[in-house]
């Protein structure tokens, strides 16, 4: 008897970040990774996509971070979403109240980290 | 990464800025492709996981999972449960079948990691397993197969550990596929820049602080430093001051006690050269060397090398 791989198919990410060399460069290694990668600059939460990865900007501050994402966490409803940032204490409100379902990076992070906050 | 200390991606790979790295990541997409055995031996804290991560995402099996285990962290008398699985009632309190990392790990890679503390009861079941790729969970009686590149790390190499009786001879032999050393960091001090700056960026969102600015004093200090810890060990200096001099600059006299002290003996002291390596990694040595002694002034370093420093800047990007 074989025993099965524990992880599901190919998973839909919407990948968000406005800078373009960051987002090509992610949306290759995620793709590489297994993912089917739907890359935007915009905020947006296609819901064709099960998660969602918003990349901040370096050093940004944390307020117009916790805003970018808290109106992420609205539009995404039910979906899983991840964000890579450096200001993550500035979200700590928003972890709290959407518990397991919005997962923060300390930025700068490996790309496996993402993958594995993507497949928890 | 800029020359401002703040790295330009938020998202990074394992930095490889040193001939001995590179070499090393030359080695690893060669092997990454093949379905062999490797392991990693290196000191504590040199990235051993770091470089087999990089081994799983260059391989074929990139879309499986990544299963770690250290097997230091596990009690002997769950390793099997752990790695292999249990039924349903198998001991006391196992009141469900769980799966082991194993089978979390089928389709992917499975890394072992300080292998050679594995308790040698179950050193024959691993054997077994890294030849048939097959097992049998914990109070089961029926074999399961599952594909999985098994990945192992090791402090010391092996043979130690098989002289003193520690480690079984037969599980040896069967997992002599590959052996790559991982560099300790005094071995590519090259790598150090990048490093603090990743390190830097990332303590300072962790403590939600502003980064420090590290002086060229400073910042010798840390390219000159052995560090017996390594990359953890440069790390935890790097908190320390990520903390304690948050948003100001931090020069030598900063730095954890002992840190300055040993990098200022170091610096003035003779280089010790292995001259059974390549000319060129010879040469990195020396010029490290060199630049550290001078505190980072490469125009300094340069005049002591009696070369000009467009030849000391073009060597370093070599």
């Amino acid at each position: 008897m074989t025993a099965r791989p524990v992880t599901a198919g190919r998973r839909r990410v919407a990948l968000l970040a406005r800078a373009s060399e960051t987002r090509t460069a992610l949306a290759d290694y995620l793709t590489n990774a297994g993912f089917e990668v739907h890359a935007s600059d915009e905020l947006a939460a296609p819901a064709s996509c099960g998660a969602l990865v918003w990349i901040g900007e370096p050093g940004e501050p944390g307020e117009p971070t916790a805003s970018a994402v808290r109106s992420l966490m609205k539009r995404a409803r039910t979906q899983r979403v991840v964000v890579v940032t450096s200001r993550p204490k500035a979200l700590a409100e928003l972890v709290a109240s959407h518990g397991a379902r919005l997962h923060v990076l300390p930025a700068p992070v490996f790309g496996w980290s993402l993958v594995d906050a993507l497949r928890a | 990464m800029t020359s401002r200390g703040q790295p330009r991606s938020v998202v990074l790979g394992p930095v490889m800025a040193s001939p001995a790295m590179r070499e090393l990541d030359r080695v690893l997409r060669a092997v990454a492709a093949k379905d062999v055995t490797v392991t990693f031996v290196g000191e504590s804290g040199s990235g051993k996981e770091v470089m087999t991560r990089r081994l799983h995402d260059l391989s074929p099996r990139r879309k499986g999972p990544f299963v770690p285990i250290n097997c230091t962290a596990i009690p002997d008398t769950l390793f099997e449960s752990e790695l292999f699985g249990h039924e349903r009632g198998a001991f006391t309190g196992a009141t469900e079948r769980g799966l082991g990392k194993v089978e979390m790990a089928a389709g992917g890679t499975l890394f072992l990691d300080e292998v050679a503390e594995m308790p040698v009861a179950l050193q024959p079941k691993l054997l077994r397993f890294l030849e048939t790729h097959r097992f049998m969970r914990v109070g089961g009686t029926r074999k399961l197969e599952v594909d999985v590149r098994v990945v192992l790390a090791t402090l010391r190499p092996l043979e130690e550990e098989v002289r003193a009786g520690r480690f079984r001879e037969d599980l040896f032999y069967r997992i002599q596929g590959i052996v790559l050393t991982v560099p300790p960091l005094r071995e590519r001090r090259r790598d150090i820049p990048a490093l603090i700056d990743a390190f830097v960026a990332q303590l300072s969102a962790i403590h939600d602080c502003e980064p420090p600015k590290l002086m060229r004093s400073a910042r010798a200090a840390l390219l000159a430093h052995d560090w017996p810890g390594n990359v953890r060990q440069l790390r935890n200096v790097l908190e320390f001051v990520t903390i304690l001099r948050a948003g100001q600059t931090v020069r030598l006299q900063d730095l954890p006690p002992g840190l300055g002290r040993t990098t200022a003996a170091a610096a003035g002291s003779a280089l010790a050269v292995d001259t059974d390596q390549p000319l060129a990694t010879i040469v990195d040595q020396v010029v490290d060397h060199v630049i550290a002694a001078e505190r980072g002034n490469l125009t300094r370093a340069a005049k002591r090398l009696g070369v000009s420093i467009r030849t000391l800047q073009r060597r370093r990007r070599a």
